[in-house]
């Protein structure tokens, strides 16, 4: 009754061309990934961990990337059940927008880039709110793409948008390579109490920086994981966003060695279980 | 390993259990066979929670599902009964007892004690044939089963019935414990006295009846209780619909539906109508909605019902049904929309 699915679900994970001309913050400076990535160089990382399904994620703030995601998540046999999409908001047309690209049903979230936004609490606009409490009933649920400053401000908007799924990105991105604890704890405890809200358990050996060990990751593991417990909990690989301070291969292997202490049922909902129930794959 | 996780299998979409009732006769009899290739059949299809009681066919439930369940890895299914109710031999016990047909030959009286909650679990794991229970759920203890004994059996429960129970949790003898009721009165009053991990609540949180979504749900949310929701078809109406094929009233709640209750839920057939979307579908769903239910426990009585309710329990409603409803006040306007995840 709850379906056969097996293998392990990433929950997010990007690709691009860069030939498409989009991606602003994609420069030469971030060598390791500054070229194209397709699903064909994912698919020999997905069938060596047993990921089965993926999440595809924007990266460019633009409507004609994310036509491009549900045209890649079509032609991929399957694989892709999930497109992560971008609109603007605080456009006049957004609720338009929205419910034409809703059409598509692999269309799951949307997520606009709050984290390059200069106003913290542009979330919280009139204009915008009104685009969010449209999106529920389109089925559109809602990525935090957020550091740790901006998650004060997502904290109303939740209130504001009983109905609205959310989940944060990356745990709202925590500076672990300097050790960041507060106020970035406090904000996360603060969104966890709401039980609407989900994590990705990704990015983090992005924010760690190229030093990072299986103990510089695990205060903040344990930490997400009390907060959220394994129900609330996604992985992601991040890739290829991953390959700045690591790779798939090796973030994988962390999350296996993180999870070490958990039941079965715990590890399943983190690989899968909870993505699967969140953006309905 | 904690209470929600316990409910959810490795697999997608929210946990569905399966009801123990109809393995025990109620209402008609199945045969041996019948039963355990259903238990296997829900098994092959993904349920990982099975619930039975010592009430469901005086133990003859327990024996069906623990021989169909005894050849499948333990640690793979999470198992529930219940305690309040012994079992005793008698040869002269009526062959139909309490809506349950061709039962076996014992009689039952309530024990809510300390003393009646550790025989009951023990016989449990005799007529299991399992070494562990997952949870316990002390079973009808409300006002409606027990009328005036009621406060009695209440203190039982509350001054050593739980008890027990906390020390075999301590003991690692159970994974949790819990009240298996169909009132939310009761439920808050127990809370007002004692921690529980786990409340199977009967009807009380479904498309036709939100009684718990005010005050029981929120608390249960705040103290970490799951719910495993019961009955989701309040005893027949919405699984029937408002006018049942046969020309029949429909059934709720374990009686004749009313008039405004048939309207009702005439007028969500109404919106289901129009969207397509099948009142069986909506019944197994709704309950998902609310972050406290951690599982839906619809019952089945062969595998062509278990299959019928996978592919309503699956089927995709678009979320402009779950608004309509709202919007034409036939769900509490507090409902969280079940299309959201859980």
């Amino acid at each position: 009754m709850t379906g056969n699915a097996t293998g392990f679900v990433d929950a997010h994970h990007h690709v691009w061309s860069l030939a498409r001309g989009d991606y602003d913050w994609l420069t030469p400076a971030l060598a390791p990934i500054h070229r194209d990535f397709s699903l064909a160089d994912l698919a020999p990382l997905n069938a060596a961990s047993g990921v089965t399904t993926t999440v595809l994620v924007q990266a460019a703030p633009t409507i004609a990337e994310t036509r491009f995601l549900l045209k890649v998540a079509e032609e991929s046999d399957g694989i892709v059940k999930g497109v992560v999409g971008w609109v603007d908001l605080a456009d006049t047309d957004a609720i338009p927008m929205l419910t034409r690209l809703a059409r598509n049903p692999l269309l799951k979230s949307i997520r606009p880039m709050l984290q390059d936004l200069p106003d913290p609490s542009w979330i919280l606009r009139a204009d915008v709110g009104r685009a969010l409490a449209a999106m529920p009933r389109l089925g559109l649920r809602f990525d935090a793409l957020v550091r740790p400053e901006q998650l004060p401000a997502l904290l109303p908007m939740l209130d504001r948008h009983p109905d609205l799924a959310v989940v944060i990105d990356h745990a709202a991105k925590p500076d672990i390579g300097s050790g960041m604890w507060e106020p970035w704890a406090r904000s996360m405890r603060a969104a966890a109490t709401n039980p609407r809200v989900r994590c990705k358990l990704s990015g983090l050996v992005t924010e760690a920086g190229p030093k990072w060990t299986i103990d510089t990751l695990r205060p903040y593991f344990d930490f997400l994981l009390e907060c959220f417990g394994a129900q609330r909990l996604m992985w992601g690989s991040d890739w290829p966003v991953v390959n700045l301070t690591s790779s798939y291969q090796q973030w994988f292997a962390a999350t296996v060695a993180l999870m070490a202490g958990l039941t079965p049922q715990e590890r399943a909902a983190i690989m899968g279980g909870t993505a699967r129930k969140f953006y309905g794959l | 390993m904690s209470i929600l996780s316990a409910f959810q299998s490795h697999a997608t979409g929210p946990a569905y259990g399966l009801g123990g009732a109809p393995l025990g006769n109620l209402f008609r009899a199945i045969t041996d066979d019948d039963a355990a290739a259903l238990v296997r059949h829900a098994y092959d299809h993904g349920v990982r929670y099975f619930d039975t009681a010592p009430h469901y066919g005086q133990g003859l439930s327990e024996r069906r599902a623990g021989l169909a369940l005894r050849d499948l890895p333990r640690d793979s299914f999470v198992l529930s009964t219940k305690v309040g109710r012994l079992l005793t031999p008698a040869a002269d016990a009526p062959r139909t007892q309490n809506g349950y047909v061709d039962v076996l030959p014992f009689v039952q009286h309530y024990d809510y004690t300390g003393d009646g909650v550790r025989r009951s679990l023990d016989d449990s794991l005799q007529r299991l044939g399992t070494t562990r229970i997952d949870f316990v759920y002390v079973h009808d203890i409300d006002v409606a089963t027990h009328g005036d004994a009621h406060r009695q059996r209440l203190r039982d429960m509350l001054d050593s019935g739980l008890p027990a129970l906390a020390a075999l949790k301590s003991a690692g003898a159970i994974g949790g414990y819990g009240l298996g009721v169909n009132g939310v009165d009761i439920c808050l009053e127990t809370l007002r006295h004692a921690d529980l991990d786990v409340i199977l609540l009967a009807g009380r949180y479904t498309l036709a009846d939100q009684s718990a979504l005010a005050a029981l749900l929120p608390e249960c949310l705040r103290r970490g209780v799951a719910i495993v929701l019961g009955g989701p078809f309040n005893s027949g109406i919405l699984a029937s619909g408002s006018h049942p094929a046969d020309g029949s009233r429909p059934w709720f709640n374990y009686a004749p539906a009313t008039d405004d209750v048939v309207a009702r839920v005439a007028a969500i057939e109404a919106v289901g109508a129009e969207f397509n979307v099948p009142l069986k579908a909506a019944a197994l769903q709704f309950p998902t909605g609310h972050p406290a239910v951690a599982c839906v426990l619809p019952g089945a009585r062969s595998c062509t019902e278990f299959d019928d309710n996978a592919a309503m329990a699956a089927f995709p409603i678009p979320p402009a049904y779950w608004y309509a409803l709202r919007e034409r006040a036939l769900v509490a306007s507090s409902a969280p929309l079940p299309m959201l995840p859980r």
